[in-house]
């Protein structure tokens, strides 16, 4: 999938409820960029030399094998309203965890309330669900306003397995793999117990 | 140093105990708790050109004064839950004999203990992970994770901002001079 923008804050998903024809509340479907692992990770991984289990690019690899593996992405979320209008930012924390038990998890992180006018605040209809854990699908709906003067914006903040390393040697093709099985060894995680 | 892309969503460091278990360097028997380090990237960027002009931001650049802004996701799959914390990394220079000083300041978390007893039990914020500054030259920071059983422990570390190798935004790669410039004159008062 492509993110919009590629400094900070791309925007992952949106919408408009302007063309609403029927007062019912609007809601989007959307899937995060947690089950895309990055294309090079797995083949790039380190099989050998001192520790190479231990390297951040293998743990990650081994970590994230599929779209069952564990995670966590923070995702803001802007909803505003034209006509009854106002604006409410809230910032999430999905959490997804190979545990059996585990369908996903929504939290929120915080939230800050915009300048709005009261009939906005009236509805509490502004909600973000999981509707496919193994999908990494989420949805997200909003009618706090007018039925067709809704408008969500989707940020992505961090988080999640479509990521990249920092560190690694930008002169290898994956950007990702090792030095020849020689990796830099100022990330090298060594572990004790405490 | 390089920072390796740009979707926005850079991770750190990564960990799990079971690799650590499984290599033999860990039965459980002192608690479960286990630690590492990792370093957080303290160089300028290194397609930043230095301009003549001493009133761009970038033209002696201290990078001894720098902020962090990373999180941190630790999830157990016995003890089960999941947890996701916010800190801010500060580092500052004294002129006298205490040199370079860093600080790491938990901003906020959320947890979610699917069993009761994931990281420390109970209703409030997670035991774990723990971060402290090892070293304030290198910005070498120390993590210990736990709060589950002694090989169902992982974590993520994510970098979420701040840094003195965040590019700028205006100057692309390609151009190896700057391609905005501040042109305000500045005065006192």
């Amino acid at each position: 999938m492509a993110l919009i923008g590629g400094m900070r804050g791309p925007i992952i998903a949106a919408f408009s409820s302007a063309e609403n024809t029927n007062n019912v509340a609007k809601q989007m479907d959307f899937v995060v960029p947690m089950i895309t692992n990055i294309d090079t990770l797995q083949s790039s991984k380190p099989t050998s030399g001192t520790y190479y289990t231990q390297d951040p690019v293998y743990l990650h690899a081994a970590n994230h094998p599929n779209s069952t593996s564990g995670c966590a992405i923070k995702l803001g979320i802007h909803a505003t309203g034209a006509y009854y209008y106002g604006q409410v930012y809230r910032e999430y924390i999905y959490f997804r965890n190979p545990n059996a038990g585990s369908s996903g998890y929504i939290m929120q992180l915080s939230e800050q309330v915009g300048d709005n006018y009261s009939s906005f605040d009236s509805s509490n209809d502004f909600t973000l669900t999981v509707v496919n854990n193994s999908q990494a699908k989420l949805r997200v709906r909003q009618d706090k306003d007018y039925f067709t003067a809704n408008e969500v914006k989707v940020y992505y903040l961090g988080g999640g397995t479509d990521v990249v390393f920092t560190g690694r040697n930008a002169a290898a093709p994956s950007g990702l793999g090792s030095r020849s099985a020689d990796y830099d060894s100022r990330y090298y995680q060594s572990f004790w117990i405490t | 140093m390089a920072l390796i892309g740009g979707n926005g969503g850079i991770l750190l460091a990564v960990a799990n105990s079971n690799t650590y278990a499984s290599n033999g360097g860990h039965n459980g028997s002192a608690g479960g708790a286990m630690q590492f380090d990792f370093y957080l990237p303290v160089d300028v960027q290194d397609t930043i050109t230095t301009p003549s002009s001493t009133m761009d931001p970038r033209s002696s650049f201290d990078t001894r004064f720098t902020t962090h802004y990373i999180a941190t996701h630790n999830w157990g799959t016995y003890y089960w839950g999941n947890n996701w914390k916010e800190w801010l990394i500060q580092r500052r220079y004294d002129n006298g004999s205490s040199g370079m000083h860093a600080t790491a300041t938990k901003i906020r978390e959320v947890i979610h203990r699917g069993h009761p007893s994931f990281n420390g039990g109970g209703s409030g914020d997670g035991t774990w992970p723990t971060l402290t500054i090892q070293d304030a030259d290198t910005l070498q920071i120390r993590c210990r994770i736990g709060g589950d059983y002694f090989n169902s422990n992982n974590i993520e570390i994510y970098y979420l901002g701040g840094s003195a190798e965040t590019p700028m935004i205006g100057q692309g790669a390609a151009h190896p001079d700057y391609n905005y410039h501040i042109d305000t004159t500045w005065t006192d008062g």
